[in-house]
C-alpha cells in the first residue's frame, strides 16, 4: 500500500470530520481551546491506532456474528486505559477534557475505521491507517480550536501558552497570547452554537477545494487523452 | 456436531477478548489509582492551603447535602467548605476559606467545565481570574453579583457562571454559622484528630442546643442547587 496515498487520503481526501462527516460531537464541544483541541486529536490518534492494530491482529479469528461486541470490547478497553493514563500523568488534561475522554468510545470514527479498514486489512496497514486518519481528525480539531479561540475570546494557544513569563504552560491553565482585546471577541464563537458554524464553514472550505481539485483531474485526463 | 460448535465458537471468542480486556483493564487500575489519589489529594489540600492557610484540616463529617459536600475545619482559623453549584455548562466546585467570625478568606475554583474565555476565566491562573476571586475575600452575609445589588462584578458574558460561585459563598458561609459550636470546643481544646465520629455529634448538638445563630440583615438562605447534568448539544448526539 502507498504511504503517501494513504497519508494524503487520512488527512484530506477521505479526511474523518471533513469528509467522512464522523465523529462529530466531540469536536464540536471541545473545540474552544489549543489545549483542548490537542489533547483529544493525540488521545483519539493513539487509541485509534492501538485498536486498528489488535483489531488487525485477531481478524481473522474474530467471528463474524460478534465482531462489534469484540470491536467495543476493544475499543472500551483502550479508552479506559488512556483515561486511566491522562488521569494519573496529565491531570489537567483530564479535567479540560472531562467526560469527551469515555465517549471516545462510542466514536465513529474508531469502530468505523475497525469495521471499513483493519478488520479487512494487514496490521502494518492498519497502524498507518490509525496513525494517518488520526492525524486527519487531529488537524480539524487544531483549525477548530485556532478558528473559535481567535474569533471568540481573542486569544491563540489558550491553555497552553502564555503571554507571561513562562511561555509554555502544560498545566492547561495558560491564558493564551492575547491577539486583540475580550471585548471585541465574538463570545458566541466558543458556545457550542459556534461550533456548528465553524464546521459548517470548514465543510463548505474543504467541498470547494476537493471539487476544485477534481476537476484538475479530470482536466488533466481530458487532455491525455486528447 | 459441527452446528454446536458454530454457535459455540463466537461465545466463547468474546469470552476470551473479554477476559483478555479486563485483566489488562485490572493491571492498568492497579498500577495508576495510588498517583490518581495522591493528585487528587494533593489538588485538594493545594486548594485548601490557597484559600485558608493552616497547618491541619480535620473533616468534620459532614453530610454531602447535594450542595455542601465537605466541610474541614482548621483548628482555631475556620474553616475550608467544598461546596457544588450548577454553573452554565455544568457543575462547578469551589474551595470557600472561611474564617471564625464568618468572613470569607478566600475561593478556589477546583473543577469546572465553564465555556472557555468566559465561564472559565473564573477558574484560570490569570490576572482577569485572579481579580474576580479576589473579589470575595472580606465578603460576609450574602454574597452577590453587582447587578442583584451585591459586592461582585461578575465576569464579562459568564453572569450565570458568576452567579452561581456567588451561590456556593453564600452557602458555605451559612453553613459555618450552623457550627459555631463546635468551633468554641475547638478553639478552647483543640480537637486532635476529631475522627469523623466524634465531629458528628458536635454538629448534631450545635443545632438543638444553640438558638440559630441571629441571621444578618441580609442573610437569605440560598436558593437550593440545581444539579441538572449539563445538556449541552455536542454530547447528546453520539458523532
Amino acid at each position: 500500500m502507498n504511504r503517501k496515498q494513504q497519508l494524503f487520503e487520512g488527512v484530506i481526501t477521505n479526511n474523518p470530520v471533513l469528509v467522512q462527516q464522523i465523529g462529530l460531537c466531540a469536536t464540536m464541544a471541545i473545540s474552544t481551546t489549543l489545549f483542548n483541541g490537542l489533547g483529544m486529536g493525540l488521545s483519539v490518534l493513539i487509541i485509534l491506532t492501538c485498536c486498528n492494530v489488535v483489531v488487525a491482529a485477531i481478524r481473522k479469528i474474530i467471528p463474524e456474528q460478534v465482531r462489534l461486541a469484540i470491536f467495543v470490547v476493544v475499543i472500551a478497553g483502550f479508552v479506559t486505559i488512556v483515561d486511566l493514563l491522562l488521569q494519573a500523568f496529565i491531570p489537567a488534561l483530564s479535567d479540560a477534557l472531562g467526560v469527551f475522554i469515555p465517549l471516545i468510545v462510542v466514536n465513529c470514527i474508531i469502530i468505523g475505521r475497525a469495521e471499513a479498514f483493519s478488520s479487512k486489512n494487514s496490521v502494518k496497514d492498519s497502524l498507518f491507517d490509525g496513525i494517518f486518519q488520526g492525524l486527519g481528525y487531529t488537524a480539524v480539531l487544531i483549525a477548530m480550536c485556532l478558528i473559535r479561540e481567535l474569533l471568540g475570546s481573542g486569544t491563540i494557544g489558550g491553555g497552553l501558552l502564555n503571554g507571561a513569563s513562562s511561555f509554555i504552560t502544560l498545566d492547561g491553565t495558560g491564558a493564551g497570547i492575547r491577539i486583540f482585546p475580550q471585548e471585541y471577541a465574538a463570545g458566541i464563537l466558543v458556545l457550542p452554537f459556534g461550533g456548528f458554524l465553524t464546521l459548517g464553514f470548514l465543510y463548505a472550505l474543504m467541498q470547494h477545494l476537493l471539487s476544485k481539485g477534481a476537476k484538475k483531474k479530470d482536466a488533466k485526463e481530458k487532455e491525455v487523452q486528447e | 456436531m459441527k452446528k454446536a460448535i458454530d454457535f459455540v465458537r463466537p461465545a466463547l471468542v468474546l469470552l476470551i477478548v473479554a477476559a483478555i480486556a479486563a485483566l489488562v483493564l485490572g493491571g492498568v487500575s492497579l498500577a495508576t489509582s495510588g498517583r490518581i489519589e495522591s493528585i487528587a489529594q494533593e489538588k485538594m489540600e493545594n486548594a485548601m492551603q490557597a484559600v485558608l492557610p493552616a497547618s491541619s484540616y480535620a473533616d468534620t463529617g459532614y453530610e454531602d447535602d447535594g450542595e455542601i459536600n465537605a466541610i474541614y475545619e482548621a483548628p482555631g482559623a475556620g474553616w475550608v467548605v467544598q461546596v457544588t453549584e450548577s454553573g452554565s455548562q455544568g457543575l462547578v466546585t469551589l474551595m470557600v476559606g472561611v474564617d471564625v467570625n464568618y468572613y470569607c478568606t478566600g475561593i478556589s475554583v477546583t473543577e469546572s467545565s465553564e465555556t472557555a474565555g468566559l465561564g472559565a476565566i473564573a477558574s484560570q491562573q490569570s490576572e482577569k481570574g485572579d481579580a474576580f476571586r479576589a473579589q470575595f475575600v472580606g465578603q460576609t452575609g450574602t454574597v452577590a453579583v453587582t447587578k442583584e445589588g451585591g459586592a461582585i462584578d461578575a465576569i464579562s458574558g459568564a453572569t450565570i457562571t458568576s452567579k452561581a460561585i456567588c451561590r456556593g459563598v453564600t452557602a458555605a458561609l451559612n453553613v459555618c454559622r450552623t457550627l459555631s459550636v463546635s468551633n468554641a470546643i475547638a478553639v478552647a481544646a483543640p480537637v486532635t484528630g476529631s475522627s469523623d465520629a466524634s465531629a458528628d455529634i458536635y454538629v448534631t448538638q450545635t443545632v438543638p442546643t444553640e438558638a440559630q445563630p441571629a441571621p444578618l440583615p441580609n442573610t437569605e438562605p440560598a436558593p437550593p442547587a440545581v444539579n441538572l447534568p449539563s445538556a449541552e448539544p455536542g454530547t447528546a448526539s453520539a458523532g
